[in-house]
């Protein structure tokens, strides 16, 4: 078997070419081998061994996290949408002004009571909108920096491959 | 205000709440506080990513918000600090951080058979703004 | 992209996604974490994965950078040591090659890192030198080189092995 003991010395070499590697593998799975290749016999069983290896099971989420896996092209379209039938209610149904009260609202500006319920509401709806402005514009670039419970921070890879494949995206447009 | 106070601590959210107790009439803040849903509310969650799509239905049964306008760091940092400890001594479990220039926006939420909570906490040069929502399961 | 096609596309490749933090991390609870975490993000990230087109030297670069990183945050700042993923021989012997072909799955966790991944993307996942090139990011030449090393200094450590053996226990084991 000169052959084997070329291919081998290849296979150390890393010089062997795959259906080389392959013979190896399939003489070495056999039960008869060579005195002198007794040696390697449960090197290539520790490879068949680990190819063995299965993964954990991945649940793909299907619950609560539905809510964020949009894409966000769409998302934007649609919050646009949104934003102009908010700005319509307020337009045709200005607030009540009987139904609110101060009970509804609790504002302290800088410390200080809001008192008056209309100026209350005021200044809460304001705030929330501002919030509310800010998060749904966050959302725009896909610029994304993610950390979430674990202690890792891969999130540069993404970062990356993020920038990579829009511009791969706008070039393919 | 005691029995808006009472309304506030409802969902049992503890660490949070006391931190919007103890800042809300502090100078250096604003709060403000909305008991219940009106219709400028439903419409707003529908700007919110984070309801859409849900497949459980709730109703709001109220947000709060306080902002630290200051632009004094440490106070910033400290504030921010307490924020974060309060929110891993409720237990809520963080959605996701986006990043848009300035503004960095950490979404949280925590779910339970009694409800759900959702916290915005927005960090920027010169202003944190910690808004908490909460809903109720069914229509 | 859906879930059946992240299904048939992307989670075909979690055992050598998961083998791949074996072997970078040489933690088997490490190693489950870190695959709940990629496939996590690649599920968040599914829309933009469908641009690209060599998925599984993209897959698993993303695999062996997040164990890297994970490596890196260690106290130790550098290697783990090994820790279950080869079961150490207990009082019980299996069967002497059994044993013998855990202790060689651990010989290669001793491998430096690029070494030890090199040599089981060659010999365990069959891959391409071409391909391994790829995913390291590194020149096909380099990879022979490692993957020589690789092997001689495993055959160098079997045949160790195997002398302190021989003269522990003669030849009439």
């Amino acid at each position: 078997m000169d052959n084997i003991d070329n291919i081998l010395n290849n296979y150390f070499e890393g010089k062997a070419l795959p259906e080389e590697e392959n013979r190896l593998r399939e003489y070495f799975r056999n039960n008869t081998v060579l005195p002198q290749h007794e040696v390697y016999k449960p090197m290539f069983a520790a490879f068949d061994k680990e190819k063995q290896i299965v993964s954990p099971t991945f649940i793909i989420p299907v619950e609560m996290n539905n809510q964020r896996m949009f894409s966000f092209r769409r998302l934007w379209i649609s919050a646009a949408s949104i934003a102009a039938i908010i700005l319509l209610v307020v337009m045709f149904f200005p607030f009540n002004k009987n139904n609110s009260s101060a009970g509804d609202y609790l504002v302290f500006i800088n410390g200080r009571a809001v008192k008056n319920p209309e100026k209350a509401q005021e200044y809460a709806d304001q705030m929330f909108t501002q919030a509310d402005e800010i998060i749904r514009t966050s959302y725009k670039p896909l610029v994304e920096a993610n950390a979430i419970q674990t202690k890792m921070d891969a999130s540069k890879i993404f970062d990356d491959l993020a920038h990579t494949i829009d511009h791969i995206e706008s070039l393919n447009q | 205000m005691f029995m808006a106070l009472a309304f506030v601590t409802t969902l049992s959210a503890q660490q949070l709440e006391k931190l919007f107790d103890k800042y809300m009439e502090d100078e250096r803040f604003n709060y403000v506080y909305q008991k219940k849903a009106s219709m400028m509310d439903k419409f707003a969650d529908l700007g919110n990513m984070e309801t859409w799509g849900t497949d459980k239905s709730y109703t709001s049964t109220g947000r709060q918000m306080i902002s630290l306008n200051s632009t004094e760091k440490s106070l910033g940092e400290s504030f921010a600090q307490e924020v974060k400890n309060a929110l891993q001594a409720d237990k809520y479990e963080e959605v996701s951080i986006v990043r848009n220039g300035k503004n960095r926006v950490e979404t949280y939420e925590r779910k339970s058979d009694k409800g759900l909570s959702k916290v915005s906490f927005i960090k920027n040069p010169g202003s944190i703004m910690v808004s908490l929502n909460t809903y109720a399961p069914g229509k | 992209m859906n879930a059946q096609q992240f299904q048939d596309h992307i989670l075909c490749y979690s055992d050598k996604l998961y083998r791949m933090a074996l072997s970078v991390l040489k933690d088997k609870s490490l190693s489950q974490d870190a695959y709940q975490e990629l496939m996590m993000r690649l599920w968040e990230k599914r829309k933009q994965l469908e641009v690209i087109e060599n998925r599984q030297a993209f897959l698993l670069t993303s695999m062996r950078n997040l164990c890297l990183d994970m490596l890196r945050k260690q106290p130790t700042n550098g290697e783990l040591s090994p820790h279950a993923a080869y079961p150490d021989p207990g009082p019980h012997q299996l069967t002497e090659e059994a044993d013998t072909v855990n202790t060689i799955n651990r010989m290669i966790d001793l491998l430096p890192e690029m070494q030890r991944t090199i040599i089981r993307m060659k010999d365990v996942e069959e891959m391409e030198i071409t391909e391994i090139a790829g995913m390291m990011s590194i020149t096909e030449n380099a990879v022979a080189v490692n993957l020589s090393r690789a092997r001689k200094k495993l055959r160098e450590m079997i045949l160790t092995h195997q002398q302190k053996e021989n003269m522990l226990y003669g030849q009439h084991r």
